[in-house]
């Protein structure tokens, strides 16, 4: 006490100045709220500074029990994720014809897992398979367009050929116009880019036609969309058109399929092979 | 000339808080910018006068001002600063040396300077305390400098007007 006498004593004025800052200063620190939510913050900072600290020295000490619940915790989620089936069951689509000759077509949706477009024939691959119904040569459409033929599958996946394959695929497409169909290929210069050949040179044909399935090969519906007419010209070699059709899919970015499955098609393909006998029979 | 009392400095008070807080803080120059009267108080208080009696009298009037304002200490500080650093100032912005002023020995370029430096040291305390924001740094000192010139004009036309310079 002594001492804060002598002190004060010695530099009053000093002292009473500081005295007075120190109300001031309290003053502002409690009663504006700039000032106020400023020391919050940084009291808080110091805070989580120390204890951030201290945390980390009682989480040392922890390790070992926590890695164990980890363990734990990951062996459950591993179970979720890859012990259970993980594709839904498929729901079937039913198309209703009116011809009275019942129903020729149903469809299976899927998903693509797996998609190339880059290799001279391209696959990919579905999450759906023998189980629910799919074999190979089926056809596969996207919702803009057609996608590709089934050429094997498992229980639970299907490998599909896609449209972009330079020596596996060609499918009948007609010009929905006109009617007259061709034979659809893909050469491998671009994704996007299908040929169709086979049309006589005096068919009229304008860029922007729609391009459909023809429906006479029994893999594809009649009537889905290939796509649209980009360009023509005269093939110089057959002298037919050689027509250039820009896919309306995008094969890149396909992911959600349906599966078509031709209710008729053993039916179609025994009438077939008696034709086939019947030729053979002729050459005899 | 008035004999200056407690009395008489508590009424001076009185007069320049209303004046401050009921006129000049209804102008806005430029929009935004307020000049600041009442720190004439503290320049000109008479040098011979109670020294603690001026610190307790500067900082009542920051205090009162803040308490209009509603910004709690900071005009108190400000202005407390600037009565215990007066002396330093006013040796600073002229050339004596001495510990005994008078207003009326001086040249009118040193007085103008004092009252400029005195007013930019009370307004850079103000705003960085009031706008608390060290990221805004040059904003707030651009701030600082134009109001401050726009104070030491009404300052200066408030010393002609009661002929301060002559009677201090």
């Amino acid at each position: 006490m002594g001492f804060l006498m002598r002190l004060f004593s010695k530099n009053g004025l000093l002292m009473s100045f500081l005295l007075l800052q120190i109300i001031a200063i309290v003053l502002i620190f409690s009663k504006n709220s700039m000032q106020q939510s400023w020391i919050a913050a940084k009291t808080a900072a110091f805070n989580s500074w120390i204890s951030g600290y201290i945390d980390q020295g009682t989480a040392y000490l922890r390790l070992k029990q926590i890695n164990e619940e980890l363990v734990t915790q990951n062996k459950a989620l591993m179970l979720e994720l890859y012990g259970k089936q993980g594709a839904k069951n498929p729901s079937f689509r039913k198309v209703h014809d009116t011809i009275g000759g019942g129903q020729i077509y149903t469809f299976v949706d899927g998903e693509i897992v797996f998609n190339s477009i880059n290799r001279k024939d391209n696959y990919f691959t579905i999450n759906r398979g023998k189980r629910d119904g799919v074999f190979p040569k089926m056809g596969v459409i996207a919702p803009k367009g057609i996608a590709g033929i089934v050429i094997n599958t498992t229980d639970s996946y299907a490998l599909v050929q896609s449209v972009l394959s330079v020596n596996k695929i060609k499918i009948n497409a007609s010009l929905k116009n006109s009617g007259y169909f061709g034979t659809l290929t893909w050469r491998g210069e671009n994704s996007r880019l299908m040929h169709l050949a086979d049309i006589p040179k005096y068919v009229p044909v304008k860029v922007g036609d729609t391009v459909i399935t023809d429906g006479k090969s029994a893999i594809f519906p009649m009537g889905i969309t290939v796509g649209t007419v980009a360009g023509y010209q005269v093939d110089s070699k057959t002298g037919y058109w050689d027509i250039s059709v820009e896919l309306s899919e995008k094969m890149g970015t396909l992911n959600k399929v349906y599966v078509v499955k031709n209710l008729k098609k053993a039916e179609v393909e025994r009438i077939q092979d008696t034709l086939q006998a019947t030729i053979d029979r002729e050459n005899d | 000339m008035i004999s200056r009392t407690l009395f008489t400095d508590i009424l001076q008070i009185l007069f320049l808080v209303a004046l401050q807080i009921f006129v000049l803080n209804r102008i806005r120059i430029f929009g935004e910018f307020t000049p600041v009267l009442y720190p004439v108080f503290v320049m000109f208080y008479p040098f011979f006068r109670n020294k603690f009696q001026f610190l307790i009298l500067s900082f009542l009037i920051g205090l009162a001002v803040d308490a209009f304002l509603g910004t709690w200490g900071i005009n108190a500080f400000a202005t407390t600063a600037v009565a215990y650093f007066r002396t330093l100032i006013f040796r600073s912005s002229t050339d004596t040396t001495t510990d005994f002023f008078s207003f009326s020995s001086l040249q009118w370029p040193q007085f103008l300077l004092f009252i400029l430096s005195s007013i930019f040291f009370h307004q850079l305390l103000i705003q960085y305390i009031e706008f608390f924001k060290f990221s805004r740094f040059f904003e707030i000192f651009l701030n600082v400098v134009i109001s401050s010139l726009i104070s030491f004009i009404f300052i200066v036309i408030y010393t002609l007007t009661f002929k301060i310079k002559q009677r201090v």
